[in-house]
């Protein structure tokens, strides 16, 4: 492990990785701010520029831009009550209020230090824990892959918010059938191709990803109406949009400062939040959304009577709890990613189809096979953490102001990025009229409240999901036992199966109970 | 629509070509596809029943009834016909032309009515971009239009492939040659 580490950090330790790292968090501040758009946004938007970099210094730039994307959207709920993501929304719960009784440079600062704190024993629980489940899962042969993967995709829908688990099991299935247009490895033959040439070697991750998730935000806003400045994206209607940009304008240097006695309140808090965070970011399907709330409630039960009486109006550890969280979750979303190569997130996936698209398959060979790149994406993660508190905590009052640059500017400016970026890889026209065919049906499925996160996972997991059930069948002459010969095999078997119907057991409790309560 | 599509996708899974020996297969190119428009098809066929049963318990917000939000169809529209204006232009204008057309154009349709901001914006941005670029060994073609003008007026072809920088496309020329 610490020849490992060592290898990371000579990767890391030169002026380019350093750079990258500082660039990637840079731009991802940026993107993640502006409001609508998150890390899958950010680091869709960026890929395109990566493909000319070697695999390592690729994916330290993603990163980068994946931890500035977070910090990013902080900023932006905290200063207009606008989360760029849903993984901050609960940080807009106590941050907007403080921001909105003047304190909005100690809000961020407080999100800056709980988020690096959270990313930092984060990144040390990946260090301890990510080679052990490595060696575990070499262990793993096809069938065990294929109910590990099918997990993942059950996993998304189970964790899919109150109400939408079917539309998330929907969007899942539309995903594992657009990836399976194009030549099918196994016989050669072309499936739903429809005489075109452009088809045969399917669709790109990059077009579906921009197409559903830059594009379609960006249309999203057009249809929503752009009039106002900037800061009235996201807002979801509130009516607060023109009071909050002087908190943007007038947030000042000497404001982002906390005392000791605060700063000793939200320690407790801090390291809590970062060990839930990270370890419900390990779940695949989970992810920074559940772990912030879950971080959130949890800390509102622990406080004190008076304490939990601030909680919603401008509570320190309020913040405190879901940013920790949110930052620990995102590292914690890398454990699947390279130790098994199933992502556990929307974000993960698009980080698994870049890696695919370098050449690299992850999974538990990468760290035998590829050291230098699973040690210093790991390492990278660290040092994007620092990079993330020294730099953008003094530049957070300047970088506040991008939320004022209006909608009516940054609305074509997304357009023509998302276009660009995806004409740039292929310098095929063919795609860009894919792409805005996909970003049409995006924002109609945005607008039937269809989650789009599920449909990206189960696109980019399709292919891996297919090949590994092939192989399992061809393994066992034809036969679906399978599924139940393997020890592993059945456990993950029996674990989609209950992660399947879990959505359904709070209403059967409570169809039990009324039985019971009517019988008595 | 979505049990159309499932529906669609499944006839579409009986037309993928099977030889003799992939027929006689457990498994084959048509199996997860039938499996995915089963599924799709009970999926989006609950969905349509539960979107024809009306919620119980839900009492009309008063919030819910004034917050309707107002789409803007119009903007979407035009914006949309610009990205396909854009799609078909990027190979005959080039990628500079075309980009500012789709900045300003975009701008204007959003409502922007300041002509220095737009220009301020668009083209210093596309510039930006294009040199960006091309310092990273990208190079953008010039537009088809611009090499038929060339072509008409006798000036001679820089034979520039997309994808290659100046640099590169005459390191290229010069092997070749």
């Amino acid at each position: 492990m610490f020849e490992g580490i060592l290898l990371g950090l000579e990767t890391v330790l030169t002026v380019n990785s350093l750079l990258l790292v500082f660039a990637g968090c840079a731009a991802g501040t940026i993107i993640g701010m502006l409001p609508g758009l998150g890390p899958i946004s950010a680091i869709a938007l960026m890929i395109p520029i990566t493909y000319g970099f070697d695999p390592a210094s690729g994916m330290i730039l993603l990163a980068g831009v994946y931890y500035g994307a977070i910090f990013g959207g902080s900023t932006s709920s905290i200063l207009i009550n606008a989360p760029g993501v849903a993984g901050t929304v609960a940080t807009a719960f106590d941050g907007y209020p403080l921001a909105q009784q003047g304190k909005a440079g100690k809000a961020l600062a407080t999100a800056a230090y709980a988020s690096f704190a959270g990313g930092t024993l984060a990144v040390l629980m990946l260090v301890l824990l990510t080679p052990y489940m490595a060696d575990l899962a070499l262990g793993f042969q096809s069938p065990d892959y294929f109910a590990l993967m099918l997990l993942g995709l059950c996993l998304v829908t189970a964790f899919a918010s109150s109400g939408q688990h079917l539309k998330a099991l929907m969007m899942t299935c539309l995903g594992l059938m657009l990836s399976t247009v194009g030549t099918d490895l196994t016989a050669g033959v072309q499936r739903f191709t429809f005489g075109q040439a452009d088809l045969i070697d399917g669709i790109s991750f990059l077009l579906l990803a921009m197409a559903t998730f830059a594009l379609s935000e960006a249309l999203m806003m057009v249809l929503r109406g752009v009039g106002g400045n900037g800061s009235t994206i996201g807002n979801k209607g509130n009516g607060a949009s023109h009071t909050n940009q002087p908190v943007a304008k007038r947030l000042d240097r000497k404001d982002l400062s906390l005392t000791s006695a605060e700063f000793k309140s939200i320690v407790p808090t801090v390291s809590r939040s970062s060990v839930l965070g990270f370890f419900v970011g390990v779940l695949p399907g989970a992810g920074a959304t559940i772990a912030s709330f879950l971080a959130y409630g949890v800390e509102k039960n622990l406080a004190s009577p008076e304490d939990k009486g601030l909680f919603g109006f401008g509570s320190l550890k309020g913040l405190a709890a879901p940013e920790s969280a949110n930052n620990a979750a995102c590292t914690g979303s890398f454990v699947p990613l390279l130790t098994l190569g199933i992502p556990g997130s929307g974000t993960t996936a698009v980080l698994l189809g870049a890696l695919i698209a370098y050449g690299i398959q992850p999974g538990p060979q990468l760290l035998v096979d590829e050291p230098r790149i699973f040690w210093s994406v790991i390492v990278s993660m660290y040092f994007g953490n620092i990079i993330l508190l020294i730099l953008n905590l003094p530049l957070i009052p300047y970088i506040a102001r991008l939320l004022l640059i209006p909608k009516v500017y940054l609305v074509p400016i997304i357009i023509f990025f998302s276009l660009t970026g995806v004409y740039l890889v292929s310098f095929n026209v063919f795609d860009l009229y894919l792409m805005i065919f996909f970003a049409i049906i995006a924002l109609f499925l945005r607008l039937g409240d269809f989650p789009l996160a599920p449909l990206l996972l189960g696109f980019i997991l399709g292919g891996m999901l297919e090949d590994n059930l092939i192989r399992a069948i061809t393994l066992n002459d034809g036969q679906w036992h399978f599924l139940w010969q393997r020890q592993p095999t059945l456990i993950l078997m029996i674990l989609c199966a209950l992660s399947l119907v879990s959505p359904l057991l709070p209403k059967f409790y409570a169809w039990v109970f009324k039985r019971v309560k009517s019988v008595y | 629509m979505l049990l159309i599509v499932t529906l669609a996708y499944g006839y579409y899974a009986q037309q993928i070509p099977l030889d003799f020996w992939s027929q006689e297969e457990a498994i084959n190119a048509r199996s997860l596809p039938y499996l995915l428009a089963i599924v799709g098809a009970a999926l989006s066929g609950i969905l349509v029943i539960l979107s024809l049963v009306p919620p119980r318990h839900l009492k009309p917000k008063a919030e819910n009834l004034t917050t309707v939000p107002t789409n803007d169809w119009r903007s979407l529209f035009l914006i949309l016909v610009l990205m396909v204006l854009f799609a078909i232009s990027i190979e005959i204008l080039g990628f500079i032309l075309s980009s500012i057309c789709l900045l300003i154009s975009g701008f204007l349709v959003l409502g922007s009515r300041s002509p220095r901001l737009i220009f301020l914006i668009a083209i210093p941005l596309v510039l930006v971009i294009w040199f960006l670029l091309d310092v990273m060994g990208i190079y953008l073609a010039e537009g088809s239009l611009f090499i038929d003008l060339a072509a008409e007026l006798s000036i001679p072809n820089s034979g520039f492939t997309p994808g290659l920088s100046p640099a590169l496309a005459g390191r290229e020329w010069q092997e070749n040659s």
